[in-house]
């Protein structure tokens, strides 16, 4: 079952600038859906109009089959948003910021402090529950934020760059958390330009650029796609690229050079070549991030050799 | 059940923005006192026969400071917090999010209320007759600064700047009109601009129900019909003007 489709999705800013072109998209109940993109790509000008925060200039969406602009009532009903950059209110305890919030959106407060305790409890918060939230660190404050979010138990959850500006060690948290909920049938929707938390957390995703949807799929079949299996990366300082071309495609992003051999005895040449040259080298199998390289190479971010 | 909904959902708005951060930050209490009481000090002090009009002055100006300061809350909660937009994609309605936030003004401005209300009762000030029109408009008062906050949250998105029109909006609505003071006062030209403002018929019949000046029966119509009319106009234009989901 569908639980968000788009057809046609246009946002138009003011009277020129084009957020969304054309954006036709559906996402399977029950899954981690990622939406990859650099900053500014439209990743949330999409979320916000399926979360029923912003209309969309032309085109629809809807969501557990309800449209969004016709019906939003019915679709607030069933969503949860953890926008973009949000932060907890100071002055609450973790419990209190839950428990508020479900009673915001009309439990009991019986059932809300039921929900709380189980909420708390499943991630890993019930420590921290009598806890100001102006005293957290920045991760457990996003989680705390992803708690308000889950405890709704809402059908779909939109979740807007939820590891933005966290540490590596926070990232992980929030991941957890996502992954621990992914189980308990909710769809949730998420925004990032991390590819390794589209491959932490997702199980289809789908990459967009410029409000358009370039690659989606599910994320083993869309790096099946792609046209290299393996990937070696060296510091591009200490490297000659000319040199290296010779072992495969070439492609400097910032101070790395990306090198995709063709085939498993370039690998090898490549390791042994690195091993010759005293140059740090490691090799793994391709993931999103090369997806998104490949593709966003033609808007020319990147050097390719 | 909606009802029931709707109720909870107030009671929890006013509990995290309200009870919760008093409890925690009690100075803003103090904070919230002490700007009026000092002004009622100093009238006290230089011209003691106005006390009474200073009185009536604070407690306006209280319910101004607590209807225009949900724009603050508004923006904070939109801007920096973004939690405006978890509210949004939730069942709440903008109505029953306005009402939750002005009830939790209510929070911070009520116990600051209750010593000017101890001490018009020590002056003898609050009959039993008087009450019902010291209520009525005091809260046409507050509905009016109110939709003024919250019509002018839905616009501005700079903190900085909602800070500043705050204390200018405190200022033309409670300190420069005759709120504080008796309209007598003034020069017959400030009298008449006076007359555009809200506050002032505010002023004027809530100074009639605590029996410090009389208004004839063509004059109290025509204040209770200008603050009337200030208040649904405002309440209208906050309504439709007003931005949930944005366009």
């Amino acid at each position: 079952m569908e639980a968000i489709s788009a057809e046609r999705l246009v946002k138009i800013y003011g009277n020129s600038f084009h957020a969304l072109k054309s954006i036709t998209l559906s996402v399977n109940s029950g899954r981690v859906f990622s939406l990859l993109g650099r900053n500014g790509a439209g990743k949330t000008t999409l979320l916000r109009i399926m979360a029923t925060q912003l209309l969309p200039t032309s085109g629809s969406v809807r969501v557990l089959g309800y449209d969004v602009v016709k019906e939003a009532t019915e679709v607030r009903k069933r969503i949860a948003v953890v926008p973009q950059e949000s932060k907890p209110m100071y002055l609450l305890t973790v419990k209190e910021h839950v428990k508020y919030y479900l009673m915001m959106r009309g439990l009991s407060m019986a059932e809300a402090s039921e929900r709380t305790r189980k909420v708390l409890d499943e991630l890993d918060l019930k420590e921290y529950a009598n806890t100001l939230c102006m005293k957290l660190s920045g991760g457990l404050k996003r989680k705390v934020l992803v708690a308000m979010a889950i405890a709704t138990e809402a059908d779909v959850v939109f979740l807007d760059e939820p590891t933005t500006g966290l540490d590596p060690i926070a990232r992980r948290v929030v991941w957890d958390v996502i992954n621990s909920v992914a189980t308990s049938g909710q769809t949730i929707f998420l925004t990032t330009h991390n590819m390794y938390e589209v491959e932490a957390v997702a199980e289809e995703f789908a990459l967009i650029n410029d409000g358009e949807l370039i690659i989606r799929g599910h994320v083993d079949e869309v790096q099946r796609m792609f046209p290299y299996k393996m990937r070696a990366e060296v510091q591009a300082t200490a490297s000659d690229p000319e040199e290296l071309s010779e072992f495969g495609k070439v492609i400097m992003v910032g101070r790395r050079l990306i090198i995709y051999p063709r085939n498993e005895e370039d690998s090898k040449r490549l390791y042994e070549y690195c091993a010759t040259k005293s140059l740090k080298v490691s090799i793994s199998p391709v993931g999103v991030e090369d997806l998104f390289i490949k593709e966003v190479l033609a808007h020319g971010v990147y050097e390719e050799r | 059940m909606e009802f029931m909904k709707s109720a909870r959902a107030i009671l929890a708005i006013v509990m995290f923005n309200g009870v919760k951060p008093v409890i925690r930050s009690p100075l803003w209490l103090i904070v919230m006192l002490a700007y009026p009481l000092i002004l009622v000090f100093f009238i006290y002090i230089f011209a003691e026969y106005a006390v009474s009009d200073a009185l009536i002055g604070g407690l306006i100006s209280l319910v101004v400071v607590s209807g225009i300061a949900i724009q603050a809350d508004i923006v904070w909660y939109k801007v920096e917090l973004k939690f405006q937009d978890m509210a949004v994609a939730s069942p709440v309605s903008p109505t029953v999010y306005m009402v939750g936030m002005a009830i939790s003004e209510l929070v911070y401005s009520s116990p600051a209320i209750a010593p000017f209300l101890i001490l018009m009762t020590l002056r003898g000030m609050i009959s039993t007759s008087g009450i019902p029109m010291l209520v009525l408009s005091m809260l046409m008062c507050w509905l009016s600064a109110l939709s003024i906050g919250f019509y002018l949250s839905t616009h501005i998105s700079d903190i900085r700047h909602i800070w500043a029109l705050e204390s200018l909006l405190t200022i033309a609505l409670s300190m420069l009109p005759p709120v504080y003071y008796p309209i007598d006062l003034l020069p017959e030209w400030a009298r008449t601009v006076s007359m555009c403002i809200p506050t002032t018929h505010a002023a004027l019949l809530a100074k009639e129900a605590v029996g410090i000046i009389s208004l004839t029966e063509h004059q109290r119509l025509i204040s209770f019909f200008v603050l009337f009319l200030w208040t649904v106009v405002l309440l209208f234009v906050a309504r439709r003007k007003s931005v949930w989901r944005e366009p």
